[in-house]
């Protein structure tokens, strides 16, 4: 594993994910993240950054996300280029649920507050008009109500039912 | 990419809370608290916080109701099986009165519009036929948490003579129970009634006379002698109508929404020991969504759309239509500050029209359905038949 080490000028960080993968991002881009930021601050910035709860597929999914919403260098983003995001955004979130549910994690673990609502957004779109079921089949939830408990909820409304 | 064997358990409630705040429809909310026990604590905090909804339905016929969040304007709305001549809601339970003008009896079922739960109750039957009976349904169940018993006071004919009727599981009929409110006299009828004190009901009539009723083991009712409010033997009618409201603590709350000479609003506190009604400057950290039938008080703070100290109401005041063809206010809801006594009215939400009727419905303590039950409800038909409403 090469661990590169950052140039002050060069301006780059490395992230390492959980499996040991290493990404070299802009230090720009990767302050996208308030966690990452906050470590840079600290004075990371010397070092490799490890990500342990992210794997390097989803990292790198990440890194891609820090790219496209890194500050623009040349001041105020234009509204074509906003509308251009827009559509990148709605394209990288339109993924298998597994993926999704990792970007959300990853959004809520490193406080990149845009991936969060944007996944957040797309969770509870795939939530709607689901049913119990399907929903738990989906995100891989086990029904953890036992038996006497659906019957205790049954109980309180029992003459419901009569 | 290894998968995750369990998302419920890895992900943190904060996470969870923060995807199940997106905006929904509130029937698929209510759904999500059968997915695995923490979905169902986040559920319900997410709608333990979340506003009672406006209701919103057409009396002249539209076989759905709208549910409107007045905070965010979000609306939804619910397809209900058969169209009722009524509507009135209780804690989440929607009273629906089939009554035709065909026949003399009064069909009556509970619906959740959320679980599409649904309860038969007993038949109301009547000697003349509907639409010579002005009728008017105030109503509560008593613990609404494991709700056991259901009170109706009923207005009866251009006779004006009121009825107050119990009834609870098992119970073939209405159980009519002679009260101490002189419903001969114009100042003699309900305004209010309410489940207080686990199985039992709080009523209160225009003239602030306030009566406890008991269902067991035999229904009995007991006028409570309080101190009266108002100067005079009487409130004008018109002055001012009063709701009954369980506080936060278990205390009992009057509430008067006046006319006259101000347009205000006055809480009072029943002392229990003392006999009299205390009135009340600040609600604290509660707000009070009022509505005949069913008005709560739920805690608020920074995060709730609601604000403390304030009190929600609905053009409910324009039921004085059902008999007296006056103060018709239509399209009037707002909010009062109790802090500085003024009143903000909402903006129109909708085309306003004279069918359409409001109710708050609200969240809090919801009777829950486990999932079965839920399959169960769905795939029962929808006909008119399933609503035969046979014990």
């Amino acid at each position: 594993m090469s661990s590169t080490l950052c140039c002050s000028f060069a301006k780059n960080v490395t992230l390492r994910s959980s499996d040991g993968q290493t990404f070299e991002v802009e230090e720009a881009a990767a302050q996208v993240s308030q966690t990452i930021k906050r470590m840079i601050e600290d004075g990371c910035t010397g070092s490799v950054i490890p990500v342990p709860n992210l794997t390097g597929p989803v990292l790198a999914l990440v890194i891609e996300y820090f790219k496209k919403h890194s500050p623009p260098s040349d001041g105020c983003p234009t509204a074509l280029l906003e509308m251009e995001i827009k559509d990148w955004d709605a394209k990288f979130v339109a993924v298998d649920n597994d993926t999704l549910l990792d970007l959300t994690l990853a959004a809520h673990y490193l406080e990149i507050q845009g991936l969060l609502d944007l996944t957040c957004h797309r969770v509870a779109d795939i939530l709607n008009d689901n049913s119990v079921e399907k929903i738990r089949e989906i995100f891989h939830i086990k029904n953890d109500f036992t038996p006497e408990e659906e019957a205790e909820e049954r109980s309180k409304i029992q003459w419901a039912f009569e | 990419m290894a998968p995750i064997s369990s998302w419920s358990t890895e992900l943190p409630e904060e996470l969870l809370e923060i995807i199940l705040r997106q905006p929904t429809d509130a029937v698929n909310l209510y759904n999500y608290r059968n997915v695995c026990r923490s979905w169902r604590s986040v559920v319900d905090k997410v709608l333990a916080s979340s506003p009672p909804l406006l209701l919103v339905y057409d009396e002249k016929g539209i076989d759905c109701i709208w549910l409107f969040n007045i905070f965010t304007g979000d609306s939804s709305f619910c397809k209900i099986p058969r169209l009722p001549r009524r509507i009135h809601s209780w804690h989440g339970w929607l009273a629906m009165d089939f009554t035709t003008s065909k026949n003399h009896a009064h069909d009556l079922c509970l619906y959740n519009p959320l679980s599409r739960a649904r309860i038969g109750l007993p038949t109301l039957m009547f000697e003349n036929s509907p639409n010579s009976r002005n009728l008017k349904f105030i109503s509560s169940i008593s613990n609404h948490t494991n709700p056991s018993s259901i009170a109706l006071a009923i207005l009866e004919g251009q006779s004006l003579v009121e009825k107050l009727m119990f009834w609870k599981p098992g119970d073939e009929e209405w159980t009519p129970v002679d009260t101490p409110f002189d419903f001969e006299t114009p100042f003699g009828f309900v305004t209010d009634i309410i489940g207080y004190k686990c199985g039992g009901f709080c009523a209160i009539d225009y003239s602030g006379n306030l009566t406890q009723f008991e269902l067991s083991p035999v229904p009995r009712a007991k006028q409570i002698q309080t101190g009266k409010i108002y100067d005079g033997n009487h409130k004008a009618l018109c002055h001012a109508y009063s709701y009954l409201v369980e506080s936060l603590s278990g205390d009992l709350l009057l509430v008067n929404r006046c006319f006259f000479p101000h347009k205000e609003f006055k809480i009072y506190r029943l002392d229990w020991e003392k006999m009299k009604w205390d009135e009340m400057r600040s609600l604290g950290d509660a707000a009070i969504f009022l509505a005949r039938n069913q008005s709560v008080c739920i805690r608020a703070d920074e995060s709730t759309a609601y604000s403390r100290n304030c009190i929600y109401f609905t053009d409910d005041v324009s039921l004085f239509d059902d008999f007296f063809n006056m103060l018709r206010l239509r399209d009037d809801f707002g909010v009062y500050h109790m802090a500085n006594k003024t009143i903000h009215r909402f903006p129109c939400l909708f085309q306003c029209h004279t069918g359409l009727r409001y109710r708050w419905l609200s969240y809090t303590n919801f009777p829950a359905i486990g999932p079965d039950q839920m399959e169960l409800l769905k795939s029962k038909p929808s006909e008119e038949r399933s609503y035969s409403l046979k014990l």
